[in-house]
């Protein structure tokens, strides 16, 4: 009995949301193949964007807000490979290179800053991720046309500088996901995104047993044990941020590809907000998470998505209710997440007390 | 640093130049512009008909006239035409492969004047779109950057 209550604290929001999603799916009335169709969309969609945040959460570093960061860079990449009329899976490439070395620069400065403000990361990500975007939009407002050559008026504003709302990519639409597709049963079986998704899982299964691995996850339990057996722990936890940037870069332009366009001045923010819901649904925790949270969450969280709007018109006669019970989901779940670390937090800690408090006492008998 | 080391970052960066120099070259994307049109003051005029075939299947007929495209990757095309010179004549088929400027996002390829053996600056156009742009009218699309649409409140007070 104890074992079970354990595990429905352990596992609270992913068991709410099957309830919920076991709740919504059949009020939607969406066939089986079409609901299986927009899952696989989503999955591979999000499901590189949501790795990237793995490797700060096993350095100790917790959510990272500052993943929109990579995702700003790859956007960078992106316009920069429209306007420069690259198509097909080159221009995907392209772009993932180009976003690599503004991903590091980012990552190397949210990194020195996270190591000024330890054991308040989020928080900090969070508002570096404000700062950021301050400066992408200067970029993004300014700096393109004038400084950045940008010829096409499709991606440039009509006044000469500056970047359009909306940045399309139709020319590249799905062209990693249409590559070695086949269907089953009228499911689209995106193969080369799926090899992609598995190769980065790959990475990081890997990635935990390598020297710098261990670090990480040594520095993720204990900075001073780290630090007196050797560990350079800035260092480890600045290799974290970048290499979580670059891999946001890169799901950042793999997620474009996908949609074939994206808002230039807020789907980085987005980004971010869903994939750290979507790895919290998944049962992560903001000092622990794996791969298999990252595929529960994408699936629970996008399944929620996609029949949130449908429930919201078929119970109250509006799909609106539907869009922001979704919104408000999200930030609901992050919500709960970071109160339930922070109250297992301070029982570790009382527990802890009270176990030395009895050892004291034990003493003095 | 050790010399192992060093050759291994270097080969590393020069491997990813080459990469992004491929990507430039096989992903440049163009738009080629097929006129079945005569040119005036010259003597290629437009055919009666002209069948266009990319990647094995059939784009269009041309009558005389009119323009069709077709949007590739790369510096060359090869199209199958179907030429059909007259009303009265047969349908010839022709495999022909147009080298493009790289810099040309657009490129205008008069068929009569190729197919005729003109020069290639006689058959060959940069294309430029007739869209006219308002450059006086700037607040055609305004950014929105403001996610909270705080200005949008401020004018609703």
């Amino acid at each position: 009995m104890k074992n079970i209550i354990e595990f429905l604290k352990k596992n609270i929001v992913p068991i709410m949301f099957i309830i919920i999603c076991s709740i919504c799916v059949p009020i939607s009335g969406f066939s089986v193949t079409y609901m299986i169709n927009e899952v696989m969309t989503r999955l591979t969609r999000n499901a590189f964007l949501i790795l990237s945040l793995l490797i700060p959460i096993m350095a100790g570093m917790g959510l990272n807000f500052g993943m929109t960061l990579g995702a700003m860079a790859g956007e960078i990449a992106i316009v920069l490979v429209s306007d420069w009329q690259i198509w097909g899976i080159p221009a995907i490439v392209l772009a993932c290179i180009f976003s690599i070395p503004i991903s590091i620069l980012l990552g190397l400065f949210c990194g020195k800053m996270l190591n000024m403000a330890k054991s308040r990361e989020m928080v900090t990500s969070y508002i570096i991720s404000f700062f950021m975007n301050g400066i992408y939009m200067l970029l993004m407002l300014y700096a393109m046309g004038p400084i950045i050559p940008i010829k096409h008026t499709s991606i440039k504003l009509p006044r000469g500088y500056g970047i359009r709302n909306t940045v399309s990519m139709l020319n590249n639409r799905q062209c990693i996901d249409n590559a070695l597709a086949f269907s089953v049963g009228g499911v689209k079986i995106p193969v080369l995104t799926l090899l992609i998704i598995a190769a980065m899982c790959l990475f990081i299964i890997w990635f935990r047993k390598t020297k710098l691995g261990q670090d990480m996850r040594a520095v993720g339990q204990d900075m001073e044990v780290a630090r007196s057996a050797g560990i350079d722990v800035e260092k480890t936890r600045i290799i974290a941020m970048v290499i979580s940037t670059v891999m946001a870069g890169f799901g950042m332009v793999l997620y474009v590809q996908n949609l074939s366009s994206f808002s230039t001045y807020s789907s980085h923010s987005n980004v971010g907000m869903f994939a750290i819901a979507a790895l919290l649904v998944g049962g992560a925790s903001v000092d622990k998470a794996s791969i298999g949270n990252v595929f529960l969450g994408v699936i629970l969280f996008h399944t929620l998505f996609i029949v949130a709007p449908t429930v919201g018109t078929k119970i109250t006669g509006d799909s609106m209710v539907g869009e922001y019970f979704r919104v408000f989901i999200s930030y609901a779940v992050i919500t709960i997440a970071l109160i339930m670390y922070e109250i297992k937090k301070r029982q570790q800690k009382s527990n802890a007390g009270k176990l030395l408090a009895e050892a004291q006492n034990k003493e003095e008998q | 640093m050790n010399k192992r080391r060093l050759f291994f970052i270097a080969g590393t960066l020069l491997a990813v130049v080459a990469i992004c120099v491929l990507c430039f070259i096989i992903g440049r994307g163009h738009t080629l512009y097929l006129d079945n049109k005569s040119i005036e003051n010259t003597s290629y005029s437009s055919y009666n008909a002209i069948d266009l075939v990319y990647k094995g299947e059939k784009v269009t007929t041309l009558a005389a006239r009119e323009r069709s495209s077709i949007s590739f990757t790369g510096q060359s095309v090869t199209i199958t035409l179907g030429i059909k010179k007259s009303k009265s004549s047969s349908v010839e088929e022709k495999t022909v492969t147009f080298k493009v400027p790289y810099n040309m996002d657009g490129i205008v390829i008069n068929l009569p004047a190729y197919l005729d053996g003109a020069d290639e600056s006689v058959y060959m156009s940069e294309f430029v779109s007739m869209a006219i742009v308002d450059e006086t009218n700037v607040d055609d699309e305004v950014p929105v950057t403001d996610e909270f649409a705080i200005e949008g409140a401020e004018e609703e007070q």
